[in-house]
């Protein structure tokens, strides 16, 4: 009787192991194996709307001593919602609430009178202070929920670059809408809606997966080139060139023409990141360097020079005859004075920023090397940069039989691209004549802890080392013998520069306008082993014809902070 | 007697199987019980500590905005007022390092 006893306590015992088992691995079933379908289905019951619910990977600018800092991170504190059904006293309420927050009167009447309504959200962003004060007040029908929001500290600070998060096309989900923030969407987006999840599935969330062999996708923060100080500094000096000549748009550039990384980039009119919902135009939000092309003049003469020296058609002796004007193809090119100078050299040409100097040379070079090696220097193709929406330029007029097109595009002429083409191009200048990409981030850092450096390293030579050192001797003679008259010059600091003033072109009609202008400059230094280089360029100035009147100033004050801020020694 | 001892070692033997099986079915179900709980415990403290490293965020967010905003108030006009003068021209000197010379600022 006893062994039947045991037998039965036994078989018990199985049945209840075997009952165990069959649980765990149903649970395991529903929780993990069809998780995901369950969890759609059951949205409504268990998990608050996604709206209120946001995480995102932060965006750092990098200290010149290497340390980081936030260019956009989160915050946050408390979404007050009313329950219009429960709400007895309006005006009891609102006096209440208006002790502690600023509330809008017309609408908190207007959302409370909604008595068949359960759920009316009156304001966000409302800080953990403000929230506990006025949950102490115990208000029926007014409900607090955390929430978190994108912030940028610096404000307007880069805004172009980093762009902003705002909602997609279905107004719930977050998503970065421009700049760095869409560019590096798939890095920067979390998913988090396992914060309020029911708590039973919660607790097997973890394990799907601990048991899934999908690869969890690899997100973190992005760590970006952008100095704060360099940024300011840039920003300052922008604004102070607009207040002095009331140009349409005015941007910036600086960069480290070896390597590609971007220490800041800025344009007027500018916004603020937190503030974007604000703006009534959203062109402002378009970066221009890479979404907008342009004809831009005489700052392309350096690299024509640059081929023509290249090529060995032309070296910084040769001379040619200059007569004011010519005549190619039928139509009339002269220099921006009509004059002639007689018998000059190649440096005089960039001295003077001579156009027929530039026709020369391209007449030297010849029309279809000219075009093939102004296509090297990635006119006409995108640059790499980024962040989205770059354009390419437009350079048809590279493959034209006809020598005119060739002729002008070796002043700038006919030819348009992005500002950000034009300064990797003249990077390539100085830095041993070596085509980098243009970049802003150069690490990922991933929520494992991981790090990556995800910086380009690609460098296409495009001259050689020694023209590259010809043509940035010769820039370094403009500033030290030409550019408003030499007296910009430093002296124990060799800067290699160039302006350029194009005229701009009539909107969709054929020609130029007589007075509108695109002045630019560009430089970079220390010359021989150059560790900035420098791009400006405004629209349509007032009060002054040529690019040395109006950027030289500014591009002085930046040589200068970049000189003091980084403690360079003089090179000469 | 044999028949005796052999009975008895049976019955012992059974009583220690039985006794063996009670205790682990007794383990497993405090196991269960135990673990349960402690993933109850440490999905709502993951919950608490999620909130805090939220505040933690905003309360560093807050400082970084205070450190640009102040950063960009410096200016030359901020160190004049302060007293600061400019030094005219800086010094340089040059390290002689094993055969190569290195220009370094004065500090």
């Amino acid at each position: 009787m006893r062994t039947q006893l045991l037998i039965r306590i036994r078989i018990l015992v199985v049945g209840i192991v075997i009952f165990a088992c069959i649980i765990i691995v149903r649970l395991y079933i529903l929780q993990v194996a069809h998780g995901q379908s369950y969890r759609a289905e059951a949205n409504n019951q268990y998990v608050r709307s996604s709206r209120d619910i946001f995480d995102r990977g932060s965006i750092f600018f990098t200290l010149r001593n290497g340390e980081r800092i936030a260019a956009a991170s989160l915050k946050s504190g408390y979404m007050l919602a009313l329950n219009p059904n429960q709400i007895e006293d309006a005006q009891h309420v609102y006096d209440t609430l208006r002790k502690h927050m600023d509330i809008d009167k017309e609408l908190f009447f207007a959302r409370a009178g909604k008595t068949e309504d359960p759920y009316e959200e009156m304001a966000r962003h409302v800080t953990p202070e403000a929230a506990e004060l006025i949950e102490k007040e115990d208000l029926k029908g007014v409900q607090l929920f955390r929430e978190q929001w994108r912030y940028y500290p610096g404000g307007s600070m880069a805004s172009l670059v980093l762009g902003f998060v705002g909602f997609g096309e279905d107004g719930i989900t977050q998503k970065g809408q421009y700049g760095l923030e869409r560019y590096w969407e798939s890095v920067l987006e979390r998913q988090t809606d396992r914060l309020y999840v029911n708590f039973f599935a919660e607790i097997f969330t973890n394990a799907r997966e601990a048991f899934s062999s999908e690869e969890t996708p690899r997100v973190g923060s992005v760590v970006t080139s952008i100095e704060p100080a360099v940024q300011q500094a840039l920003d300052r000096v922008l604004l102070k060139t607009q207040d002095e000549w009331g140009a349409k748009q005015l941007a910036g550039i600086i960069m480290d023409p070896k390597t590609g990384a971007i220490y800041a980039m800025s344009a007027l009119p500018s916004f603020d990141s937190n503030l974007y919902s604000e703006e009534k135009d959203a062109r402002v939000f378009r970066n221009p360097f890479v979404e907008d092309v342009y004809e831009m003049g005489s700052i392309i003469k350096p690299i024509a020079m640059a081929i023509g020296l290249d090529e060995g058609a032309v070296t910084q002796d040769t001379t040619y005859n200059d007569t004011g004007n010519i005549t190619v193809d039928g139509y009339k090119i002269s220099n921006y004075d009509g004059g002639a100078r007689g018998v000059v050299p190649m440096q005089e040409v960039l001295n003077q920023s001579l156009n027929l100097g530039m026709s020369f040379v391209a007449d030297k070079v010849g029309g279809k090397v000219l075009g093939e090696r102004m296509k090297a220097f990635g006119f006409g193709e995108e640059t790499g940069i980024d962040i989205p929406f770059e354009a390419r330029g437009l350079i048809n007029n590279l493959d034209s039989p006809r020598r005119v097109e060739y002729a002008t595009a070796a002043f700038g002429q006919g030819i348009a691209l992005t500002p950000i083409a034009t300064v990797r191009a003249l990077a390539a200048l100085g830095n041993g004549g070596y085509l980098v990409t243009p970049h802003f981030v150069t690490h990922i850092q991933y929520e494992n802890g991981a790090e990556a450096s995800v910086a380009p390293d690609d460098h296409v030579q495009v001259i050689s080392e020694d023209t590259s050192r010809e043509i940035t001797q010769m820039l370094v003679n403009v500033v030290d013998d030409a550019l408003r008259g030499g007296t910009v010059a430093k002296e124990h600091y060799a800067i290699a520069a160039k302006t350029g003033t194009a005229q701009m072109a009539h909107d969709g009609e054929r020609g130029y306008y007589d007075d509108r202008y695109l002045h630019s400059f560009f430089g970079y230094f220390p010359a021989y082993e150059p560790r900035f280089i420098i791009f400006l360029y405004h629209l349509e100035p007032q009060g002054a014809r040529y690019a040395s009147e109006t950027l030289t100033a500014p591009f002085m004050e930046l040589v200068d902070f970049l000189i003091n801020y980084y403690d360079i020694p003089p090179d000469r | 007697m044999g028949t005796v001892s052999f009975k008895n070692i049976h019955v012992r033997i059974e009583s220690c199987i039985s006794w063996l099986e009670w205790s682990l079915l007794a383990l497993a179900l405090l196991l269960y019980v135990y673990f349960i709980a402690m993933t109850v415990i440490q999905v709502v403290l993951r919950q608490e500590l999620l909130v805090s490293v939220q505040e933690a965020e905003t309360r560093v967010s807050n400082l970084e905005a205070s450190y640009i905003e102040g950063s960009s108030v410096l200016s030359q006009d901020t160190a004049a007022s302060l007293g600061l003068v400019e030094v005219p021209t800086a010094s340089y000197v040059t390290v002689a390092r094993e055969g190569h010379d290195r220009l370094t600022r004065n500090q």
